[in-house]
């Protein structure tokens, strides 16, 4: 069976390969993008997209507004996205749950947390 | 210092300290308090400055440290055995970005809320810090591995924070390392 593919959107690198890092090991494989802008993109290039991690705070394009112009333009209407970020304030969450974010992860995270939530959401 | 800059501070000063401890390294320690305004390492450092701003505030935290800080607290140490510069830009990039997240936490109990902007990161040899905002700047150092880390504060609130304000209301943070699915 082909694995699963994860997009992590981060402008942190390290974010970035930490994600990459634990999501390999846990049977995923991942494609990462620095931004919002780059993570639509990278949507278009991989068809087989199974789900997406978002920061919040990036430059050009933010993670909120990333998701809210894919709710836009209606090309990934059942996708599943979860956000991992420092935020944790309860109207950005409200904000992303209208976007369709399906979790919330704050950072730093624990790696058998979010095995577990892809693992759940793209079962 | 007034109780109410004192209590700012701390409030500051928890935020690297719960993001230091997040980190999994144990030997962290606050050296030392309030020191004069200027702030100049020597030898070769990394810094990053991350800025963060609402109606209620405006402000900026520094921090400045060296490679071995930088790498002893990296999530990728377990698995990468040499870190590169750019790999210890992007981590204090992230350091700043996840202390200043700990600071909205601790301030939204008080009803204070903002926006933070991306992480700017210098690197280089004896770099200095100028505060060129109005408001004043705290700068404070940590011990981590026993190296040094020097945090600079600066903030300035129209409205001075209401430490009064009962915290036992229903919290409304998500904490560092938790999750919510929907």
């Amino acid at each position: 069976m082909s694995k699963k593919k994860i997009l992590i959107v981060d402008d942190s690198k390290t974010i970035r390969q930490q994600v990459n890092f634990t999501l390999t090991k846990g049977g995923f494989d991942v494609v990462e993008a620095e931004d919002g802008k780059l993570g639509i993109e990278a949507l278009g290039q991989h068809a087989d997209i199974a789900m997406v991690i978002s920061d919040v705070n990036m430059p050009n394009m933010g993670g909120i507004e990333m998701i809210e112009a894919l709710k836009q333009a209606g090309t990934h209407p059942s996708l599943p996205i979860i956000m991992l970020t420092t935020e944790g304030g309860a109207a950005l969450i409200e904000r992303a749950k209208g976007a369709g974010v399906k979790g919330w992860l704050v950072k730093p995270f624990k790696p058998e947390q979010l095995v577990a939530a892809v693992t759940k959401l793209t079962a | 210092m007034t109780e109410y800059h004192k209590k700012l501070i701390e409030l500051f000063n928890s935020s690297a300290n719960d993001f230091f401890l997040s980190t999994g390294v144990t030997d962290v320690a606050l050296v030392s308090g309030e020191l004069p305004k200027e702030a100049v390492e020597r030898g070769q450092l990394f810094s990053s400055s991350l800025g963060f701003a609402s109606a209620k505030v405006k402000g900026v935290v520094v921090i400045t440290t060296q490679s071995a800080v930088i790498d002893a607290t990296n999530p990728q140490r377990e698995y990468i055995p040499v870190f590169s510069d750019a790999d210890r830009a992007d981590w204090v990039g992230e350091m700043a970005n996840q202390i200043v997240g700990n600071l909205k936490r601790f301030l939204a109990k008080y009803k204070v809320d903002f926006s933070l902007s991306t992480p700017t990161v210098i690197c280089g040899k004896d770099l200095a810090v100028a505060n060129v905002a109005k408001s004043q700047l705290y700068v404070v150092e940590f011990a981590v591995v026993g190296k040094k880390v020097k945090l600079c504060y600066s903030a300035e609130f129209s409205v001075p924070v209401d430490f009064d304000v009962s915290v036992s209301a229903e919290p409304e943070q998500v904490a560092g390392g938790d999750g919510l699915f929907f």
